[in-house]
């Protein structure tokens, strides 16, 4: 009998099981699908076009926290990012001086002092990111010091710097940005990345301390990309010894008398366990992996209240040659983002509101080598999982159209080249990956979705009010857009 | 420079009034200027049409602070305050909703459209009221202070932490959530249906540059829980008069003290030297020497207006530069030769309290995504009232006043805030169109109207952009950080120069907060 049942085989899942067999307990992994990884899984879209993950960028990675699984990961920096969706565009790279050459003169000086500012705020932010958040209902006073020393780091930063760092938190993107810069594709591409995981657009409250996550969280990515992540992680899993199933779909946690003792499979077998860990996303784990009746109130109320509604769309163009940027001057690009303007996000979220498709979208486009060519991974925003009129082959291939289409714009000749495509709406995500709502991220990550309310008060720190369930998903802090992290402190935490 | 006085006060708004009243009250020699005519600001009732008296700009009074009622003797001074009855929605298809003071009839209504709803709705408005009961300590005392490391403010923080905290854990939750969602997603966990969610989620938004979907909209809806008129319903009342009653009330209370108001009588601006005020020069060139001046007028009418830049520390100055203003209302004041006839409903009990035009939420939402784009709302989100049915004092026998706030109106429309005159027409007819629709042959009753889009309340009521709270009401502008990080304790950067309006903490609505505590600051350490 395992000591752990492990549900989820995604990246979270796969960083817990590590982790707890590295504390030396034996776990099992039941993953539902044939693959392990989830949305960072490699997966062929085509003969000879492997792509490596749908949740392409990883560069949100919690290396650190990863450490000590000394996983057989070559990290590097990641490629610049090229903004453009035309002839004109700009790169926007790791280092300061390098993107400021190609800003205007006022542009460049703002972007100076804006990356100063993120540099000073960063490990402050990181250290929220990669710590288990404080207990806010009843701390104890231990706790309560780990608070303040949050707290206290936070008024190091000197008295202007601190209080500029709690007014631009709440912020909307947008209200930064035109306080800052005056290029609308610079604050677009600054804004577009940290919008993936989220409904809403740059004018909606909360979009900076999305942006400043992002920003602070930005670090190295695995060579290989997402795929190859998860091929470490399973390595480390195996090599510690933890039982990793592959189609074994978890039915039901089962609880006995309020405490959960192991789950139910599919095809009826019991696994028992004295701990259960669900890496599944939070109204996954609640409202369809528990029953009903032992579900207490305050978790059904919050599983129904938590906030998933998928908002991208992925499409996948596998091409017989790399794409060529018209913007990029002969120069390579691995990530590329079409945003234009703040004027395009806000209107693709708007679409999303009413449940269209945005007639304009804006694409976050990563290209990968292939065996046969490349692999170009998109991720459409606005794509809503609720479609007016509800989604059908037709719907799902329009949207693959105006992906094409606004690929095309950026790097044309691309149709020209194209041997295949493969298109997830947020259906196509929530069905394949069990991901409720479609959300990539696993709900989204709004300010009020975030920290010690990741996924709700009462389950904010990993545990829940089910003795013996943990949670270890996408849903927990620090969320889907930094992979390990929900992983690692999940373990950290059942020690 | 014959004269000196204690304290000048700039503005004769409610808030300038209030903090005059209690200098006065304390025994300081005060003088209120105030530009126009007549007093109140923003909160004023004029005879736009003979024999029609509107409540101009604000039209309810729900947060006026029952401690500043009592302590400047409001109800001696002819304060009289009457409470709204009902709040009416009108549907497109001829229908709608009314939610009474009275819980069963208001049940009744809303089980039309939904039981499950009509049952929840009054544990919603208890839950909503006990959040309010923590909420407003905040608004009753200056802002806390996160940046100092003063033992005896670490320990206010920490008792505001406690009090925040002093609730069950899933209390707890709803409140941390509160904060952060967008009205319509918390409703949303409670109601089904969008007839009920509409009408409520606007209160998430009045007077801000948001849409009920915006996140941070949720906290704002707690405000109409906040006010406390003997304990009518939702508390929210007319002042017999108008608006204006209430800053006539408080300029009474304030003269019986010892106060000398002005009116017309233009600042032009604050007399600075060293940093340090000293007086205030008028439009006419008279100078007046105070010991201290109080600016009841915005933050960046009284910085970069009054005081000027460059008397400013740098820092400061960009604080107030990039202060949001942005207003995103106008008002339409009509005068009715007859009570508008919403289909369906009998007498004239439904039209007593305010009538929302908020028919769906995504109704409410496409009315943002046009002012979003540099648009004045093709059909808005309207909220009138019809005072003259309870004070007929304010029109003609069998005629009414109705006034309606109209949302939205951006400030700055894509041709440009200056070509407002044109288009202000144009918006009055949106208006009176979207009210025709629902109260077909409404429009034949009219028979007078003003339009005021925000270009007209910034050069009228010197609201700048038009914003009727002095400052966008957003997370960031507010407590410690209004209206700037380290000013919100209504001193500024220029020595002995304060601000008292609705720019400093908590901010905006006829509540007397700012320019109550700005004089009990001055009063208590503040070296007056």
């Amino acid at each position: 009998m395992a000591d752990a049942i492990v549900v989820g085989g995604g990246l979270e899942g796969l960083t817990a099981a590590a982790f707890l067999a590295k504390a030396g307990r034996r776990v099992c992994v039941l993953e539902a699908s044939e693959t392990l990884g989830g949305v960072h899984a490699g997966s062929e879209i085509a003969p000879g076009f492997r792509a490596p993950g749908v949740a392409h960028d990883v560069a949100g990675a919690r290396r650190e926290v990863l450490a000590p699984l000394g996983l057989d990961v070559a990290w590097r920096d990641p490629a610049p990012l090229l903004v453009a969706d035309g002839d004109e565009g700009l790169w926007i790279h790791r280092d300061v001086a390098r993107t400021q050459a190609g800003l205007s003169s006022a542009d460049a000086d703002a972007y100076g002092r804006w990356r100063a500012t993120i540099e000073r705020w960063a490990p402050i932010v990181r250290r929220v990111l990669d710590e288990r958040p404080p207990e806010i209902a009843t701390p104890s006073i231990a706790e309560l010091w780990d608070l303040a020393r949050t707290g206290l780091a936070l008024r190091k930063l000197g008295e202007r710097d601190m209080l500029e760092l709690m007014r631009v938190a709440p912020m909307a993107a947008r209200d930064w940005m035109e306080e800052r810069f005056e290029s609308p594709r610079l604050a677009a591409g600054l804004v577009a990345p940290a919008l993936l995981a989220t409904t809403v657009g740059p004018r909606a409250a909360g979009t900076c301390a999305a942006m400043l996550l992002r920003e602070s969280a930005a670090g190295r990515e695995p060579e290989g990309g997402p795929a190859a992540l998860v091929d470490a992680l399973v390595a480390r899993c195996k090599s510690a010894g933890v039982e990793l199933r592959t189609g074994a779909a978890v039915e039901r946690i089962r609880l006995e008398e309020g405490r959960a003792t192991g789950v139910l499979l599919a095809g009826g077998e019991t696994v028992d366990a004295s701990l259960v860990v669900s890496a599944l996303d939070f109204a996954t784990t609640m409202l369809d992996r528990i029953d009903s009746v032992a579900l207490p109130l305050e978790l059904e109320q919050a599983a129904k209240a938590w906030k998933r509604r998928g908002a991208i769309a992925a499409v996948r163009l596998a091409l017989s040659e790399p794409p060529a940027f018209a913007a990029a001057g002969g120069e390579p690009v691995e990530r590329a983002c079409t945003a234009r303007d703040l004027v395009q996000l806000e209107r693709a979220a708007d679409a999303l509101k009413y449940g269209d498709l945005p007639e304009d979208p804006w694409l976050d486009a990563r290209v990968f080598p292939a065996e046969k060519g490349a692999v170009v991974s998109l991720l459409v925003h606005g794509v809503p999982r609720a479609l007016r009129g509800g989604w059908d082959d037709a719907a799902r291939e329009r949207v693959g159209d105006r992906a094409v289409d606004a690929f095309e714009r950026a790097a044309p000749g691309t149709g020209a080249n194209l041997v295949a495509r493969d298109v997830l709406t947020p259906v196509d995500v929530e069905a394949r990956f069990g991901l409720a709502g479609g959300h990539l991220f696993g709900g989204e990550l709004g300010l009020d979705q975030l920290w010690f309310q990741r996924p709700c008060l009462p389950c904010g720190r990993y545990a829940t009010p089910i003795e013996g369930l943990w949670l270890a998903g996408p849903s927990s802090h620090p969320g889907g857009p930094y992979p390990g992290g929900a992983g690692a402190l999940a373990a950290a935490a059942i020690g | 420079m014959a004269e000196t006085w204690d304290a000048i006060v700039v503005g004769g708004g409610h808030n300038g009034l209030t903090c005059a009243a209690y200098l006065a009250k304390a025994g300081k020699k005060v003088l209120v200027l105030e530009r126009r005519h007549v007093l109140g600001g923003a909160a004023v009732s004029e005879e736009v049409f003979p024999g029609f008296t509107f409540s101009v700009c604000s039209y309810v009074v729900s947060l006026l602070r029952p401690w500043i009622i009592r302590d400047l003797e409001l109800s001696r001074f002819g304060l009289e305050m009457i409470p709204l009855e009902c709040s009416f929605s009108p549907l497109p298809d001829g229908d709608s909703l009314c939610r009474w003071s009275d819980p069963e009839r208001t049940r009744t209504e809303i089980s039309r459209f939904s039981r499950r709803d009509a049952e929840l709705y009054p544990e919603f408005g208890l839950a909503m009221m006990q959040m309010a009961r923590f909420a407003k300590p905040v608004i009753d005392a200056p802002a806390p202070d996160p940046a100092s490391l003063n033992p005896r403010e670490l320990i206010e923080l920490l008792k505001l932490g406690r009090h925040f905290q002093d609730a069950e854990r899933d209390d707890l939750a709803v409140r941390l959530k509160l904060f952060t969602m967008s009205a319509a997603d918390y409703l949303d966990e409670w109601f089904e249906s969008d007839v009920l969610k509409a009408p409520m989620s606007v209160s998430g938004i009045i007077g801000t540059f948001q849409g009920v979907r915006s996140p941070g909209t949720a906290y704002v809806m707690l405000h109409h829980y906040m006010g406390e008129i003997d304990g009518a319903f939702r508390s929210w009342g007319f002042a017999k008069g108008g608006t204006g009653g209430v800053s006539n009330a408080i300029a009474a209370s304030a003269r019986h003290f010892g106060a000398e108001i002005r009116t017309n009588a233009a600042v032009e601006r604050v007399l600075c030297s060293g940093g340090t005020a000293r007086g205030v020069v008028l439009a006419n060139g008279d100078e007046l020497a105070a010991r201290e001046v109080v600016s009841g007028c915005d933050p960046r009418l009284t910085f970069l207006g009054l005081v000027g830049r460059e008397e400013l520390p740098d820092d400061f100055a960009t604080q107030i530069e990039r202060f949001k203003f942005r207003g995103s209302s106008g008002k339409v004041n009509i005068a009715l030769d007859r009570l508008p006839p919403f289909p369906g409903r009998e007498g004239d009990l439904h039209l007593r309290g305010d009538i929302a035009v908020a028919p769906g939420v995504e109704y409410l939402e496409r009315a943002f995504d046009d002012a979003k784009y540099g648009d004045f709302s093709r059909r808005p989100y309207i909220n009138i009232v019809l005072p003259s049915i309870v004070d007929p004092s304010v029109a003609p026998p069998g005629k009414h006043v109705m006034s309606c706030f109209v949302q939205y109106a951006p400030y700055d429309i894509k041709e440009g805030p200056e070509r407002w005159p044109e288009r202000r027409e144009a918006f009055g007819d949106a208006v009176c169109d979207t009210i025709e629709e629902l109260a077909p042959g409404f429009k034949d009753s009219i028979l007078h109207r003003q339009v005021l889009s925000p270009w007209d309340l910034e050069r009228e009521y010197g609201l700048t952009e038009g914003n009727i709270f002095h400052g966008e009401l957003s997370l960031e502008q507010l407590a410690f950080l209004r209206p700037a990080a380290g000013w919100a304790r209504y001193r500024t950067p220029v020595k002995h120069l304060w601000l008292c309006g609705s720019g400093a903490h908590p901010g905006g609505g006829i509540m007397g907060s700012p320019g109550a505590l700005c004089a009990k600051t001055m009063l208590n350490g503040g070296g007056l």
